[in-house]
């Protein structure tokens, strides 16, 4: 009786035990090794391509880029990166130095304002030395005219702070001698 | 170690094993669903992020890039990714087939270079539970990590339009909450089921412990004579099958009893009969032989011999009549104030023994007691000493309590005292110490006798050997000096004509 009293009471507490253990140990969310979730996803964001007004042979060359979903200013931005090998290439260029350029939608719609960095040492002016060329200037008009939906003009505006014109308005029909 | 009744009882293991029981199957079942919640839970999250996350890379990055524009699609990626409970970070795709660096800040949980090297393949997933932040301890988090594939480059600057690889960590602090709050509910169902479990179970055990209980009564009754006790049958459980199968046997066994009962009274009436008929033509015999033996010329031995048997023969039946009436419950006491030695005295006188018999002991004692049958005793145990035993014979009496007042008669002898083998059954009837010896003396009655009369008075008898060898017969008889009669005293001693007594 004893025996089997004791041996009763010794499996309840096993059984406890385990419980226990399954229950601390099973509760809750538990941590996972690295699992898969299936193959990658792949690339599909649709975006209508984007025009940009490079440089070849002293005029303005308009070419073709892919866009970038919801980025509708993505041409302008565009032209503060060097051209791509294959442009090079094909004899094209960018005038416009390698910066960073931002795009703001002004009042009235159809205005915009493009905010670039590098004004130089003469600003925004195509003078001698300036980093900003009267093909740079048709470049930035004529590539912000081609944005559907940009048809009031464009401010090139530089927060740069330095002499000379900080601001200028641009159209692209002043540049009609470059393209 | 001992477990007392009250743990060790029917009730206590049915209660325990039916509770047992009952707390199994509803852990069982909590635990159940339990996992398959959580399973469901934590499936469902970890679903709608995996979407989303795809959805987001596949939509946001086109199939060809801009170039250049990798840091404007990570900044996208990681505002369209991020919310709250959420963070992403996405880094740049190593292009030389090595494990890209995970990301050291931006996310919840560290990324680890084995999630990391894997998120390159195959879009991976990690739950995280938070062991290293003591703020954050058992915090538990969904790491994501993703890149896109299908989307073209150029061989010769890859590196300006290859997008970029995500990894995103989702606070699942809030399934871990639903969690406890499942837990708490599903303890608190399992106590009241535990409760109710008990509630059931000690209610099953009534029902089940009131028969046996029953049962338990009717047999103690049973076994103390009261041989009519029945059970009640109620309901056609296995506990009115033992009711009725109780019923029974009981009943067999009364019948089989009060069988053996009349058995056994038709066998002492026809002992009692047979002495009663012959005691008359005996009692002429006996005095017929005497006169012939005293007339006898010669020596007259057969005449003699004849007298003397017939004699025993009397004396055998004499005895008969006197057990069958003990047997019959017919005999009883008629008290009185005895003084002991005086009894004593006058039984050994009455047999011609008061010489070879040394008496012992106060001469002013008083016992109450059947002077019939006290007289009965002492010649019996004197007389069995002189014949069976040698001398010296001693008697000695005096006062000795047992628990109640009372007097120690004790009969000692020099013989070689009783054999080992008869010592338990030398008041059984025709028990005789010379067993090999076909003929004696005595009828074989005589110590049965003592012993009856000593029961009657509510005393004892024994039986022992001394320290020296020889018999030692003791009688202790209470001493009642309150006077209180014990029969009815109807019995009337020595009743000759007796046959009217009997039961």
């Amino acid at each position: 009786m004893r025996t089997r009293w004791t041996r009763s009471v010794r499996a309840l507490a096993a059984a406890a035990a385990v419980a226990g253990a399954a229950a601390s140990a099973g509760c809750g969310v538990r941590p996972t090794g690295v699992l898969s979730a299936g193959s990658l996803p792949v690339a599909g964001g649709r975006a209508a391509t984007i025009k940009i007004y490079l440089v070849k042979d002293g005029a303005l060359f308009p070419t073709v880029r892919p866009g970038l979903p919801g980025r509708p200013y993505l041409a302008l931005e565009q032209l503060g990166v060097p051209v791509t090998a294959q442009e090079r290439l094909a004899g094209l260029s960018n005038s416009v130095r390698p910066q960073q350029i931002r795009v703001t939608q002004d009042q009235p719609p159809g205005m915009i304002t493009v905010w670039v960095d590098d004004a130089g040492p003469e600003g925004l002016r195509p003078a001698r030395g300036s980093h900003w060329p009267r093909l740079a200037l048709a470049q930035v008009a004529c590539t912000a005219e081609a944005i559907p939906g940009v048809v009031k003009g464009v401010l090139l505006e530089t927060s740069a702070g330095r002499p000379g014109r900080a601001r200028v308005q641009l159209a692209c029909e002043d540049f009609a001698d470059l393209r | 170690m001992t477990w007392p009744r009250r743990f060790t009882g029917l009730r206590v293991r049915l209660v325990a094993a039916f509770t047992g029981v009952a707390l199994l199957a509803s852990v069982l079942a909590s635990g159940l669903s339990y996992v398959l919640l959580r399973r469901v839970m934590l499936q469902r999250t970890q679903d709608s992020v995996l979407t989303q996350v795809r959805d987001t890379l596949a939509q946001q990055i086109p199939q060809q890039m801009p170039p250049d524009t990798e840091p404007l699609l990570a900044s996208q990626l990681e505002h369209a990714l991020s919310g709250p409970g959420r963070s992403a970070v996405a880094v740049p795709v190593p292009l030389d087939g090595s494990a890209p660096t995970p990301p050291k800040v931006g996310l919840d949980v560290p990324v680890s270079a084995e999630f990391a090297r894997r998120a390159m393949r195959e879009m991976v997933f990690q739950r995280i539970v938070v062991k290293s932040r003591p703020e954050l301890e058992g915090h538990p988090y969904l790491l994501v990590g993703a890149r896109v594939t299908g989307y073209t480059t150029t061989s010769d600057e890859p590196r300006r339009t290859t997008p970029p690889m995500v990894f995103v960590s989702v606070d699942l602090g809030r399934e871990a909450a639903d969690l406890r709050a499942f837990t708490r509910a599903l303890v608190i169902a399992d106590a009241a089921a535990l409760l109710a479990a008990l509630l059931l179970a000690l209610l099953a055990t009534r029902g089940v412990l009131r028969p046996v209980r029953r049962l338990g009564a009717a047999a103690r009754a049973l076994g103390a004579g009261q041989l009519a006790t029945r059970v009640r049958v109620r309901g056609h459980d296995e506990l009115a099958d033992l009711a009725r199968t109780y019923n029974h046997s009981a009943a067999a066994l009364e019948r089989t009893v009060a069988e053996l009962r009349a058995m056994e009274a038709a066998s002492r009436r026809f002992v009692a009969d047979v002495s009663h008929e012959l005691r008359t033509p005996l009692t002429s015999m006996i005095a017929m032989t005497g006169v012939l033996a005293e007339e006898a010329d010669g020596d007259g031995g057969a005449a003699r011999l004849v007298a003397e048997e017939t004699r025993r023969l009397g004396l055998l039946v004499e005895h008969l009549i006197e057990i069958s009436r003990f047997d019959a419950g017919a005999a009883a006491l008629v008290l009185d104030d005895v003084k002991l030695a005086e009894a004593v005295a006058g039984t050994l006188s009455a047999r011609g023994w008061t010489d070879r018999v040394a008496v012992q002991g106060p001469g002013d004692l008083f016992v109450r007691a059947d002077p019939r049958r006290l007289d009965v005793i002492v010649a019996n145990l004197a007389g069995n000493a002189l014949k069976h035993g040698a001398p010296p014979v001693v008697l000695r009496f005096g006062a000795e309590a047992r628990g109640e007042p009372g007097v120690v008669v004790t009969v000692t002898d020099g013989g070689p005292g009783i054999p080992d083998d008869l010592l338990g059954v030398v008041f059984d009837r025709f028990v005789k110490a010379e067993a090999a010896r076909s003929r004696s003396e005595g009828s074989g009655l005589g110590l049965s006798i003592a012993k009856e009369n000593a029961v009657l008075h509510d005393g004892t008898l024994e039986a022992a050997n001394g320290p020296d060898g020889g018999a030692v017969f003791t009688l202790w008889l209470p001493a009642r000096s309150d006077g209180g009669d014990i029969g009815d005293g109807d019995d009337g001693g020595e009743d000759e004509d007796g046959d009217g007594e009997r039961a």
